[in-house]
């Protein structure tokens, strides 16, 4: 029971503040919840100061060095204001204290010279900061530090500093800085004032801070002074002006800076880098997708994972993300073989280290092999679509590349003419016209080749794949298969394949079957007699000559090859004496000539007649089957003969293969 | 192993390298058997020489039976047949003489006779410096006979011996 009302209590307390801040009854102006309630932004906080002199000191020493507050953090915006009351000299850094400083411009007023130096602390003081003042008469050197909001986060200048001199002010001694328009929520606005006395400061601008002391005098001898003023602008925009009255001593000439400083959060970008060129290669290939880089504007960070987004991810075996190299001398994170979706989340093994200097990554993919990837070519792109670090990120990762997977086949090759011969096929074929790389050819006995060469596996012959033999491996477009058993049936197919290895289905011929070649020719009537012919006389076997008829002679071919039917004549012979068969006559030289009645018309001698030779030549080429030629002949007697019998001049008719 | 079953194995296997090394390009020839003879026209007469004798002026001899006895036989060597023509000549060798029909001073006659009789009944024919036919169609190895008669000039300055040439020709019968 006290439980219960315990809790009846605490429902009604619930419920009424739930009622209160819901709104509805509106209860106090808008906005219901009143800003501060809502957010407690953090701001740069003024640390604190020291100087050289304390206020109210002396000092004529260069350099002078200043001791820096203690307690400082890594990250702290240190400004130096340093003022020396002399006529010439330079002011410049001389112990820099381990840090890296950026110098204002240094002003000459009347008497009164000076400079601002900043730098964002490191952490460490190697020594005390200390500044070369020009001259060794009256010195000062302020320094204030301003702290982040984040110990991580360093200083950027947000609106370049707007500095000068002045004249020495009239009563009531103000000395007014114009303001200056800043560009971020919360920029640390620094104003100085420096003079040529030791005045005292006040009247500051409302909304404005002195750091430290109010003013920071050195009384040796010729006096001067050094004040600042700050403002943490929020919201960015116009400061409005700043000024000071030199409340005592006044009326002094002097120096005046306005500067603006804002946060610079710890960034690490992801850039783009410099991607490799398109390119198409073959399943199961290795290739160089993507490149990315890292680089801070700040110190350094280390991405511990990142994502890589691809298109056409179901063609990707794996990827790793590599060292930008081509050996992938380092390989960050872990392997990734199974994405989720399209997006391959990398993670475990080498962290990527990122320092203010950019370094380039590259992302390495290998395609998945033929057996695991479906017919078809994949455009692959891939970029950097998120990654883990401590930093904040910014920048990106483009897919400029396009890598190709080509698991695409060419076209059959076509088969041609196919002609069986004497233990051999000719095969003839043609080859598709584009993606095209070689054929292979596959020869079997005796049945249809059911065999196929493998996806991704290049072959050379001679060599077998299952029970087929592998006849032929290249680019040309005919192929004499020989060595073969005439009268058993072979069968061929040939497959297209491109130059990764992705074949065609193949295209089958069969069967052929070789076969014993055979000629045969008869000559009718096979005999001609010129009878007595005058010396240095033509005579012909065209009816005109042998009257009544001719003596026209035929070749008569069978052949189940094509043949060549070639001709030649003899020198004579028989009659007592030898005559040489020659193009022209002489004496004991006669002209033996041949016209193919076939083809041409050998009615007019010597138009279409070929002298004979000792050695063949063609009477009639590339014939099979059945088939006659026919053919006239006509002799030249020798102009002399030594001899006057019977002479043979026989003529040889020849069929033979190519 | 039998030698004789090695000496079989090795001829096998001879046989076998033999129809292994040898390629045999199929082909079959044949021929036209032609002939041809070069034309041949000759001829030769015999015995071809003629010795008359002694002549007086305005004299007459022959080579008939009669006669000097030498009759001339024309004989077809070529191998086609032939017509045979015969003709005279003037005579240049030891005397001065003309051809002619008659006889004359310094002029003489010289006549054939091929009528195949011309022992009994001669039918002379004055030969001329042209050639006239002696035969005609005489197949080869065919032959003509005939008789040759000379009438010596009625006067002459020579008394030497003197040469007359006669020549016959052949030529392809047409």
């Amino acid at each position: 029971m006290k439980l219960k009302n315990i809790f009846q209590k605490l429902l009604v307390i619930f419920l009424v503040f739930s009622w209160l801040f819901s709104g509805y009854p509106r209860i106090w102006q808008n906005p219901p919840i009143p800003p501060k309630i809502k957010e407690a932004k953090a701001t740069i906080t003024y640390f604190g100061s020291a100087s050289t002199p304390a206020d109210n000191g002396t000092n004529t020493a260069s350099p002078t060095a200043v001791t820096p507050p203690a307690n400082m953090q890594k990250g702290d915006l240190v400004i130096l204001i340093a003022a020396a009351r002399a006529t010439s000299g330079t002011i410049s850094m001389s112990n820099t204290g381990g840090q890296t400083w950026t110098a204002l411009t240094q002003r000459n007023a009347s008497a009164n010279r000076s400079n601002i130096f900043w730098a964002v602390f490191n952490g460490t003081w190697s020594a005390n900061p200390s500044v070369t003042m020009g001259s060794t008469t009256n010195n000062i050197v302020v320094m204030h530090v301003f702290r982040p909001t984040n110990t991580n986060y360093s200083w950027a200048v947000d609106v370049a500093e707007s500095s000068g001199t002045y004249t020495a002010p009239a009563s009531p001694y103000t000395v007014t800085i114009n303001g200056i328009t800043t560009n971020t929520d919360g920029a640390l606005v620094f104003a100085a004032w420096t003079s040529s006395d030791d005045n005292t400061w006040g009247n500051l601008t409302t909304g404005w801070s002195t750091p430290g002391s109010a003013q920071y005098r050195n009384t040796s001898g010729n006096d001067q002074s050094v004040t600042a003023a700050y403002l943490i602008k929020s919201p960015a925009g116009a400061t409005g002006n700043v000024s000071k009255d030199q409340t005592a001593n006044g009326g002094d000439a002097g120096t005046k800076y306005i500067i603006a400083f804002k946060e610079v959060a710890p960034t690490t970008t992801l850039g783009n880098g410099t991607d490799p060129s398109n390119s198409t290669n073959g399943p199961g290939t290795t290739n160089y997708l993507d490149q990315f880089s890292f680089v801070t504007n700040t110190g350094t960070d280390t991405v511990t994972g990142l994502t890589v987004t691809t298109t056409n991810t179901s063609a990707i075996a794996s990827m790793k993300i590599c060292s930008n190299d081509d050996s992938c001398t380092t390989q960050y994170f872990n392997t990734v073989t199974s994405p989720s979706g399209n997006n391959w989340s990398f993670s475990g093994g080498t962290s990527i280290p990122v320092t203010t200097s950019t370094s380039s990554y590259r992302v390495v993919i290998t395609a998945k092999d033929q057996s695991s990837l479906a017919e078809g070519t994949y455009a692959i792109t891939g970029y950097v679509s998120a990654f883990t670090c401590s930093n904040t990120q910014a920048g990106s990762d483009s897919a400029g590349t396009t890598i190709t997977i080509d698991n695409a086949p060419p076209s059959n090759a076509t088969w041609g003419t196919i002609t069986p011969g004497d233990q051999q096929v000719a095969l003839n074929w043609s080859n598709p016209g584009s993606d095209f790389y070689k054929v292979l050819i596959l020869r079997k006995a005796g049945s249809a080749i059911t065999d196929a060469p493998t996806e991704g596996t290049e072959y050379s012959a001679p060599g077998t794949i299952g029970d087929s033999t592998i006849i032929y491996v290249n680019n040309g477009s005919s192929f004499t298969d020989t060595g073969l058993t005439n009268g058993t049936d072979y069968y061929y197919k040939i497959f297209a394949y491109d130059q990764y290895k992705n074949y065609a289905s193949g295209a089958g011929t069969g069967p052929h079957q070789p076969f014993a070649p055979s000629i045969s020719i008869t000559i009718s009537d096979g005999t001609v007699e010129y009878g007595i012919v005058p010396k240095n006389t033509a005579k012909t076997t065209l009816s005109s000559d042998m009257p009544p008829s001719g003596d026209m002679q035929t070749v008569n071919y069978d052949t189940n090859v094509t043949v060549n039917i070639n001709i030649k004549g003899n020198n004579a012979s028989g009659g007592g004496c030898t005559w040489t068969l020659a193009s022209s006559n002489g004496a004991d030289q006669y002209v033996h000539q041949f016209c193919n009645a076939t083809d041409n018309s050998c009615s007019s001698p010597p138009t279409n007649y070929t002298a004979l030779t000792t050695s063949y030549q063609a009477l009639k080429s590339g014939v099979t089957g059945q088939g006659s030629v026919n053919f006239h002949l006509r002799l030249i007697t020798p102009t002399e003969s030594s001899c006057y019998g019977q002479q043979s001049v026989n003529v040889d008719v020849q069929a033979v293969q190519p | 192993m039998p030698k004789k079953f090695i000496a079989i194995l090795t001829i096998c296997l001879l046989v076998l390298g033999a129809n292994i090394l040898s390629v045999v390009q199929a082909a079959d020839t044949g021929t036209v058997t032609a002939t041809v003879m070069v034309q041949n026209v000759a001829l030769t007469v015999s015995d071809g020489s003629i010795a008359y004798g002694t002549l007086v002026a305005g004299g007459t001899k022959d080579t008939t039976a009669s006669g000097v006895n030498d009759s001339q036989t024309a004989t077809n060597t070529g191998n086609v047949a032939e017509d045979f023509n015969i003709k005279g000549a003037d005579v240049s060798t030891g005397c001065t003489w003309t051809l002619a029909a008659t006889q004359g001073s310094e002029q003489y006659f010289h006549k054939f006779c091929n009528n195949g009789n011309c022992d009994s009944s001669p039918t002379w024919t004055a030969l001329t410096t042209n050639y006239t036919t002696l035969a005609t169609n005489k197949s080869p190895s065919g032959t003509q006979e005939f008789d040759l008669q000379i009438g010596v000039p009625s006067s002459t300055s020579c008394t030497s011996q003197a040469t007359v040439e006669v020549t016959v020709q052949a030529v392809a019968h047409s």
